[in-house]
């Protein structure tokens, strides 16, 4: 499942709709989802941002994860960009997201703030873009993915001005950009599935449970399951080992290394 | 959907900035540049995807500060030298040999070039004047001719290696870019060391690289110039059949080459710190060289019958060299 985090309402609306997502029951945040997606509204800044992020990796099992949402920018207002650098402006520290995929976007720098950015931190700028939560929701995505799986898509909307935002110019911004959003967000969630199939791994649970297997036995039990596998492509061994149950000690170490036995061959 | 190119993303260190190496590299490549302070901010971030970065993997540009020299460990073949130092000037490779214990070294299979590479070169010298002879193997954790066309790094070492009568230097490579030194001068102080191994293990375990026969063009090529050519078999890898598909490689090769003109063989059974080899397979990468039930012994994985493996290869390249010439661990 994608996570997709915005920090507002708005931000969030058209990928809603589009994604066709429910709202789901939660007393804390509002979250929505479908069977591919589940998007959450952190609330603006970082420690929001934190705060829902990690909420949602404690609750869901989360495959890939994608900041979506605004940024301040020098130039290019409407634009869409993938950030390949986020600094964290009150640590002073820098994260790097792993962009493998060629999904044509174009790249752009940022940095997190814990205020509003104004005109006059344009000089002092490290990087082109600004905003108030990826560093944030990188950091804790990070402890939860590997970071090729981590993403931050930020369109930019304004330049540091001050000035309101009518509804109408951020529906515009989505409205130029949601189908290159809805692209990068399919594209992004390709897999590094185990190359054991559900119903392999489905199997060896139930052998570990019946046979009441050690960690380490479960460990060697795996890898040469995927040994077994890489040479023959089939595991079908396994099923003479699926109704074995014993609650004995030594009978269940004769069977591991039954087991182990076929597996190696 | 597919992986960006690698290299499609330069990361440099600021001060790696103003280096002739790196505006050498930057001028052959139309990448994206991300600015960094040191190149382990990116290298060794947590929770990385090494067999994933392998589809694109990106380089990175750095300044090193110290440990430009180390003593070889217990896994390397030092071919009965003394003083037998490697060099990291690279780290990681542009191949993708599935035993390769990069993958267990190092948590990004990112490329780091340092190009301060005349920092090397210091350090080299003032070492050699501690020393009566030094074997320094430039190439062990990366392939380093593999990268040549880009990085000219082994034409530099070379160069540089000219000016001293009492330094070695190994260039350990599965590459075929011998012909982008074959017109240098230098003397017989340079060892090119070639991994062979039989087209089967090449197509099964070693991504990437040459194929055999390609290699062999290249050795020949070099032999033909009378260098140093040293052959590794190492690793020998037991697969299926594997004392008949070893032998038909060595007939082979000898046919190709001439087994005598050869300098000498290095041999090794493949074995693997079982620790890279837990983080291997963890990895996701589904081979058989990964997988395979190794027995462990003293922290290091291999074939249980290593021995009887080895006896067997040393037999058989009896057949075509005299012993005095067959080196292993």
């Amino acid at each position: 499942m994608t996570l997709i985090v915005c920090a507002f309402k708005q931000e969030a609306s058209l990928i809603k709709k589009r994604l066709s997502l429910k709202k789901i029951d939660d007393n804390k945040f509002e979250i929505f989802s479908n069977s591919k997606y589940i998007l959450i509204i952190s609330g603006i800044g970082k420690i929001k941002s934190s705060i829902a992020t990690t909420y949602i990796f404690a609750k869901f099992q989360i495959d890939y994860a994608v900041n979506f949402g605004f940024a301040g920018g020098v130039s290019d207002i409407s634009e869409l960009f993938l950030i390949n650098k986020i600094f964290d402006i009150s640590t002073d520290s820098y994260f790097f997201p792993d962009i493998l995929l060629d999904l044509d976007m174009r790249e752009s720098s940022l940095s997190s703030f814990d205020r509003v950015v104004t005109k006059s931190d344009i000089d002092s700028l490290k990087t082109e873009l600004v905003d108030m939560e990826a560093s944030a929701f990188f950091e804790a995505s990070s402890k939860f993915l590997a970071l090729n799986s981590i993403a931050v898509l930020k369109i930019v909307s304004d330049n540091f001005s001050s000035d309101f935002l009518s509804k109408d110019f951020i529906d515009s911004l989505l409205e130029k950009n949601i189908d290159r959003v809805l692209y990068f967000l399919e594209s992004f969630s390709f897999q590094t599935k185990s190359f054991l199939s559900v119903e392999v791994l489905k199997k060896l649970d139930t052998i570990y449970s019946n046979l009441h297997f050690t960690t380490t036995q479960k460990s060697l039990i795996l890898n040469l399951s995927k040994y077994h596998f890489i040479r023959f492509n089939n595991l079908d061994i396994l099923d003479s080992f699926l109704d074995i149950k014993t609650e004995s000690k030594n009978e269940a170490k004769k069977v591991f290394k039954n087991l182990e036995n076929e597996l190696s061959k | 959907m597919s992986y960006l190119s690698n290299f499609s993303h330069i990361y440099i260190e600021d001060r790696a900035k103003n280096y002739k190496l790196t505006k050498e590299i930057l001028d052959k490549l139309d990448s994206k540049i991300i600015s960094i302070n040191h190149y382990k901010d990116v290298f060794n971030r947590y929770n990385q995807d090494y067999r994933l970065q392998k589809n694109s993997m990106k380089l990175i540009l750095a300044v090193k500060e110290s440990n430009f020299l180390y003593e070889a460990s217990s896994l390397i073949q030092t071919q009965n030298y003394q003083n037998f130092f490697y060099t990291p000037t690279i780290l990681n490779c542009i191949y993708d040999c599935h035993y390769c214990f990069l993958q267990g070294m190092y948590p990004s299979s990112n490329i780091v070039l340092f190009v301060n590479i005349e920092d090397f070169f210091d350090e080299v010298e003032k070492k050699l004047k501690t020393l009566n002879r030094m074997f320094l193997s430039i190439s062990y954790d990366t392939d380093i001719l593999a990268f040549e066309k880009l990085f000219g790094i082994s034409k530099k070492w070379i160069e540089f290696s000219q000016n001293f009568n009492n330094l070695e230097l190994e260039i350990r490579t599965k590459s075929v870019n011998y012909k982008t030194i074959k017109n240098l001068e230098f003397n017989r102080n340079i060892h090119i060391n070639w991994t062979l191994s039989p087209e089967e293990v090449v197509a099964r375990f070693e991504d990437k690289t040459p194929s055999l026969d390609a290699r062999l063009k290249s050795i020949k090529s070099a032999l033909d110039d009378n260098r140093r050519v040293n052959l590794v078999i190492d690793p020998v890898v037991k697969i299926d059949n594997y004392k008949n598909k070893y032998s038909d490689f060595f007939k082979e090769i000898d046919e190709y080459l001439s087994l005598e003109r050869v300098e000498s063989f290095i041999i090794g059974v493949f074995r693997i710190s079982n620790q890279y080899l837990k983080k291997i397979k963890k990895s996701n990468l589904d081979s058989e060289i990964v997988f395979y039930p190794y027995k462990i012994d003293n922290q290091v994985a291999s074939y249980a019958d290593s021995d009887e493996i080895l006896d067997f290869i040393i037999k058989e390249l009896l057949k075509y060299v005299k012993r005095d010439k067959i080196l292993t661990l």
